[in-house]
């Protein structure tokens, strides 16, 4: 008897959720890491930063191998399967997110030694907060599978691009007012954009949760705007020929 | 059908031999009563010497049941004891076996294993550790949590034995974010006393020394204007030390009744200068009608001009500070907004410990002595009420005494 059929699929998958969850808590604390070693100017904990970042892809490694073992040797069907590709599709955005929290790091180390304006410091620590919240609602929607929950996370993430924008705006301001060199500028308009991005992570999670919950594939609506897009032509072009078209172009929901 | 009959026949069989089985059991026990001494249960009515009778013996197995029943009921109290005792620690405790399977764990560990957020983390090390002390290992680990609200733990595991035989692990969890903050304040402590004390003073010992080398007039004016400024800046801090030292002696509170819309109208009329010559503007609003409170005026007026001091201190030249004063049933509040440069989320918690400074390179040229707001909080606690801010760095920041009202009692 081989160890996988002993100790149960459906434990092995509750072990997949457990480990994304850790991962999960593991990639927001080095969102919040980052931002403290940026506000603090600390290189030290930057460096360390990067380097942790390592557990965080073994963590995803780990995560993805034993989705593909259960894929492999199990067969799994319906919400089942449904369950192992979100959690794969899951890692790869919370690598991402580890990965943009580096790229925090970095941003820090290229702009080391410029003072950063309060404001701008005070937008970082809110843009840090609500990345961070909107990580954990998309954690919360993935334990409970909670597909309402996950469908309200397009609408919560408008905050944190809201902040973006307020973010560049002031960063205009201050770049004149505050002397600010073309290099830190740069480097803190690419730093809100990790931000926004980590967001955009979280989002792209509870799309996978409904997708595990329901079947429904949100990340398709940019293929079905596509196909309504293209629709109207189809339909002159069948008007033209024969003057019969089908009601058929409204799955553009 | 002959498969329901044998399966009948084997029931009814096996229920036979298992009566038989019994009926020798039972015969063999209750012989057994008749002849065995009962000395060691006083209660007994079967004492040694006494004759057996049936009814003895089926009290006894009564009385036995109920002993057995008595056992196992007192175990499981035990059992249960134990486990609601643990479950009042503020310590996680897991116990694993051999296999690495969570046998046992209180419900500060329940709670930290099924986190969700930051706390998975704890979980992940919980395991880790578990695992490594299931091969004889004796492992210790610190997790800082740095996402809001920050905590740190300490996590420890070690291997349980009997006899050279492993058994599992066992590991404790303690939630050392209070010890670790009260740390830093005593550390931090340190270096700002020190800091506030011996800048003033070496500056000192530079310009005298530089004031014995230079006879010129010029310069020597110039010299011992910087030496008043340093020693004011000694003064000042000396000065903040003696009240907070009164403050801090209850026996000194006085009990005058104090309007406390007069005293901030005071304390905004006595940063009105300052505030002129930095071009802020300081507008007062007093929602209330003579709400009066038991206490010392002078304090109350101290807390209410640092409050100020700070706003127009850290607020931009054409900037605004609002002062409300509002009352309700129970408390009079005085708030201080300003537009200034705000306060740091992680340096909220602790601005108002003694010498604290968000920003120590600059405090020098900010000034003051990093003891107001220790001396607001001070006057606040010692008139049964509190102080609070809220800020966002960058975007000002919003001081709040609340001064329980004095109702007549």
């Amino acid at each position: 008897m081989t160890e996988q059929t002993r100790k149960g699929f459906h434990a092995e998958i509750d072990e997949i959720s457990d480990l994304i969850v850790q991962l999960a808590a593991r990639a927001g604390d080095a969102v919040a890491r980052a931002t403290d070693a940026l506000l603090k100017y600390d290189l030290v904990e930057a460096q360390q930063i990067i380097d942790d970042d390592d557990y965080i892809d073994v963590a995803a490694i780990e995560v993805e191998e034993k989705c593909q073992s259960l894929l492999a040797l199990q067969q799994p069907m319906a919400g089942d399967l449904r369950q192992i590709l979100a959690a794969m599709w899951i890692t790869g955005e919370l690598e991402r997110t580890g990965g943009l929290a580096c790229n925090i790091c970095k941003g820090a180390r290229r702009m080391f030694r410029t003072e950063l304006p309060p404001r701008l410091r005070g937008l970082i620590a809110e843009m840090n907060e609500e990345a961070i919240r909107l990580i954990r609602l998309s954690v919360d929607s993935y334990s409970e599978r909670d597909a309402a929950l996950a469908s309200a996370l397009h609408d919560i993430d408008d905050r944190l691009d809201s902040l973006h924008r307020t973010f560049v705006k002031t960063l205009l301001e201050s770049s004149r007012t505050h002397d600010l060199d073309v290099q830190p500028s740069m480097q803190l308009a690419l730093i809100a954009r990790y931000y926004e991005r980590i967001g955009d992570h979280a989002v792209n999670i509870s799309d996978r949760v409904r997708y595990m919950v329901s079947g429904v594939m949100p990340w398709r609506a940019g293929l079905a705007r596509h196909r309504a897009r293209d629709e109207p032509r189809t339909h002159e072009l069948a008007a033209e020929s024969a003057e019969t078209s089908s009601n058929s172009d409204d799955k553009a929901d | 059908m002959t498969s329901l009959i044998i399966g009948v026949l084997l029931v009814v069989g096996g229920a036979m031999v298992g009566i038989a089985i019994e009926r020798v059991r039972l015969r063999r026990w209750l012989r057994g009563v008749g002849t065995s001494p009962r000395g060691r249960d006083p209660a007994s009515h079967t004492g040694p010497g006494r004759r057996w009778s049936v009814r003895h013996a089926v009290e006894d197995v009564h009385r036995r049941a109920g002993v057995a029943e008595t056992a196992r009921l007192s175990a499981e109290t035990a059992e249960q004891r134990i486990s609601s005792s643990l479950d009042v620690l503020q310590s996680g405790l897991v116990v694993c076996d051999r296999s690495g399977q969570v046998v046992a764990r209180n419900s500060a560990a329940t709670k930290l294993l099924q986190a969700r957020h930051g706390e998975a983390l704890v979980a992940g090390v919980i395991k880790d550790l578990l695992e490594r002390a299931r091969t004889g290992e004796r492992v210790t680990a610190n997790v800082d949590l740095h996402a809001e609200p920050r905590r740190s733990y300490e996590v420890e595991a070690g291997p349980v034995e009997r006899d050279g035989e492993m058994l599992g692990a066992v590991a404790l969890v303690r939630d050392t974010t209070e010890h670790h903050r009260i740390e830093s304040v005593r550390r931090d402590f340190v270096a700002n006393v020190s800091h506030e004390l011996k800048t003033p003073i070496g500056a000192l010992s530079l310009l005298a020394d530089s004031l014995a080398a230079d006879s010129d007039p010029e310069v020597a004016s110039h010299l011992a204007g910087r030496m008043q400024i340093e020693i004011q800046r000694v003064a000042n801090t000396i000065d903040d030390l003696l009240t907070l030292a009164t403050l801090e002696d209850e026996s000194g509170r006085s009990d005058a009744q104090v309007d406390v819309g007069a005293v901030v109208a005071a304390a905004v009329d006595r940063i009105s200068e300052t505030a002129d010559q930095n071009d802020i503007k300081v507008i007062l609003s007093n929602r209330t009608s003579a709400a009066a409170i038991r206490g010392s005026r002078l304090h109350l007026e101290s807390a209410v001009f640092n409050l100020l001091d700070n706003a127009v201190k850290f607020s931009e030249s054409g900037g605004q500070v609002d002062v409300v004063v509002e009352a309700d049933q129970e408390a009079l509040t005085v708030s201080v907004t300003d537009e200034g440069i705000g306060i740091p989320a992680m340096e909220q918690t602790r601005i108002f410990e003694r010498f604290y400074r968000v920003d120590r390179a600059r405090s020098r040229s900010t000034g003051g002595t990093g003891l107001g707001l220790s001396i607001v909080r001070h006057v606040a606690l010692n008139h049964g009420g509190d102080v609070s801010v809220t800020s966002r760095e960058g975007f000002g920041a919003k001081f709040t005494v609340t001064l329980p009202l004095d109702n007549g009692n």
